[in-house]
């Protein structure tokens, strides 16, 4: 080794080593072909060709003549066949009304306590009440979907729709595809809905328009959106949305119909679990979106990823419309939040607060006074806000998740709740604060549990919903319901402003004064 | 007798099918109806050239189906071939001419 033969380590380059590898691809497939061509075998096979056509020729025009024919006789068949239909929806018209008869007959004694039974125990009972079962309606094919939303008639008293669905929360169930139905009831006949729509997925919630009482918005477990008109024989929705463009991006937790735009166009809100409110025009032929707000949530997220943090954003539960000033509204969340913002405004909220430690199920404005409002939540609590004011005036531990709070429409200070453990519970400001009037047990717990309320706008009847698509219909006893009377001598008062009155006196006691009042120094006067 | 032969043989004149006629194909829907432009496009260019029509056809089918394909031309011929599957056209055109197109 000397220095003139000597390389670097590095310099040293490896050697390419080299290997063989064979592969062997099949070969194209070959056929053999073999043939030849004459001049007269050219010209038979043309020849042979054109009369094989002339020949279709002929046959398709005798094709066309039968054709012909054969539909003059069609249409005397589709003669038939109206005739036919016709027929069919009398039989229908008469065995739906044998139907109604039937129960109305079986069911008598029902109907009768429906309009006339007043609970005479309930004059010995001070203020406390009672509620009478009436009817359980129950839709046989749906028997392990939950009953989503419900909604009365606005047009008809004893009429109310329901939507069956799994809730979020709950995976469909693995042996059965995701099917939700849409159903109207009637008191009249509680044996069958008298209007079943199947739907593609679970439905969510819904809403009659107040006006034209046969459109029914429906908002689905998969964030599309409908609107039913269900005065047609069709089933088919009059407006849906788009799965690409307009849908929502989650479970749709409830629709609301609002005013007509001062040209009359039909337009409803909606607030889904992907956390946006949004505002949904009618047009001639499909449903226009605009998206009111997106519920931003002020809390820094923990994760971030690869250090983008995304925004959290709350994810929206219900809705509620302020009664007399429809460009306000409130907005409950998963999280626990309210919000309360403004149509006008999509960049901030009027107010935001913590509300609740779990998912808020469901705000509802006061029927008299807009400016005190309720909220439930699966925290077991039920609190009353008032407008403007992020402490609850009145808290109300019910023990069990509270599923729906409603106010009653017939008592300023009555509400109901109902809670998982299926009690329907009945509060009244003015009789007792701590205490409620009514709690009745619906069922067994482990049977089902509550998902929904709602009252009768009209009779003192309630309606409510539960995890089994049973449905049961209530009556409120007379302690339930007590209106304030204007008294007969002196000023006149209306009932409005009584009621106002009275709930006003019940919150008053629980009000943080404004201001702290000095209490008069007594030296002061002294001197 | 000749008279009657005569008004016979104008009947049958009459009647001149030039149209393109398939007689035996095995290609997919798509490659057909192509084939079948490039041989009636070519034959009607070069007339009774045959021989630049069998190399046009021959070129334009190595263009858009790739090598190697052989074509045939002519008013007469008898062919024994192998060619791939999905790739043989045989056809009449023109009343007198059969084209025979194929694909090693």
């Amino acid at each position: 080794m000397n220095q003139f033969n000597f390389f670097e380590r590095c310099a040293l380059t490896e050697e390419i080593i080299l290997r063989d590898k064979e592969v062997q691809t099949t070969p194209p497939t070959k056929n053999d072909f073999c043939t030849y061509a004459t001049q007269w075998i050219i010209y038979d096979a043309y020849n042979e060709d054109f009369l094989k056509q002339q020949e279709e020729k002929e046959k398709e025009k005798r094709d066309k003549v039968a054709v012909h024919a054969s539909k003059k006789s069609a249409s005397k068949k589709k003669k038939n066949d109206i005739t036919e239909d016709q027929t069919e929806k009398n039989m229908l018209i008469t065995a739906k009304f044998l139907e109604r008869i039937i129960n109305l007959n079986t069911m008598d004694a029902i109907a009768q306590d429906f309009r006339y039974y007043e609970d005479p125990s309930d004059q010995f009972r001070g203020r406390d009440g009672t509620l009478l079962p009436l009817w359980t309606m129950t839709y046989d094919r749906a028997d392990n979907l939950h009953v989503t939303d419900i909604s009365w008639s606005p047009d008809y008293f004893d009429m109310f729709a329901v939507t069956l669905g799994t809730p979020e929360g709950h995976l469909p169930l693995t042996d059965s595809p995701d099917v939700g139905y849409v159903c109207l009831w009637s008191l009249k006949n509680p044996s069958y809905p008298e209007y079943i729509n199947q739907t593609h997925c679970g439905a969510m919630c819904l809403d009659f328009h107040r006006n034209h009482g046969f459109l029914l918005a429906v908002g689905f477990h998969d964030g599309h959106l409908a609107v039913y008109n269900v005065s047609l024989p069709t089933k088919e929705a009059q407006y849906m949305t788009d799965a690409v463009n307009t849908k929502h991006m989650a479970c749709v937790r409830q629709v609301v119909w609002v005013k007509d735009l001062p040209d009359g166009e039909l337009n409803f809100y909606s607030i889904s679990e992907d956390g946006t409110v949004c505002n949904w025009l009618l047009m001639q032929s499909e449903m226009s979106k605009t998206i009111i707000v997106t519920l931003v949530l002020d809390i820094e997220p923990q994760i971030t990823l690869g250090g983008i943090s995304e925004t959290l954003i709350g994810r929206g539960t219900t809705i509620a419309f302020h009664p007399e000033n429809s460009g306000i509204y409130l907005v409950g969340t998963n999280e626990g939040y309210i919000f309360k913002c403004n149509t006008e405004w999509s960049s901030f909220f009027m107010q935001k607060f913590k509300a609740h430690e779990m998912s808020v199920y469901r705000i509802d404005y006061n029927k008299y006074d807009p400016n005190i409002y309720l909220s439930c939540s699966g925290d077991c609590t039920v609190k009353v806000w008032e407008d403007k004011s992020d402490i609850p005036l009145l808290i109300f531990d019910l023990l069990w998740s509270v599923s729906d709070v409603l106010w009653s429409p017939f008592s300023s200070t009555v509400f109901g709740v109902i809670t998982e453990d299926c009690d329907v519970v009945f509060y009244d400001l003015d009789a007792d604060k701590y205490k409620n009037i009514c709690c009745q047990p619906i069922q067994p717990e482990s049977q089902y549990q509550l998902t929904k309320l709602a009252f009768n706008w009209r009779m003192p009847v309630i309606v409510v919903g539960s995890s089994k698509s049973t449905i049961v219909a209530l009556k409120m006893s007379p302690n339930l319901r007590l209106i304030m009377k204007p008294p007969k001598k002196g000023k006149h008062y209306t009932t409005q402003m009584l009621e106002l009155e009275k709930l006003h006196k019940a919150l008053d006691s629980t009000r943080e004064p404004d201001t702290l009042v000095v209490p008069a120094d007594d030296d002061t006067t002294d001197s | 007798m000749e008279e009657f032969a005569d008004t016979k043989e104008d009947e049958n004149k009459k009647i001149v099918h030039t149209y393109p006629l398939v007689q035996a194909c095995d290609m997919s829907e798509e490659m057909k109806a192509e084939t079948v432009e490039v041989i009636i496009t070519a034959c009607e260019k070069f007339g009774t050239d045959y021989f630049a029509a069998a190399k046009t056809v021959k070129q334009m089918l190595d263009k858009k189906y790739g090598p190697q394909w052989n074509a045939v031309v002519g008013e007469a011929f008898g062919i024994q071939i192998t060619h791939q599957t999905n790739t043989l056209m045989y056809m009449f055109f023109g009343g007198n001419l059969g084209i025979c197109a194929w694909k090693i």
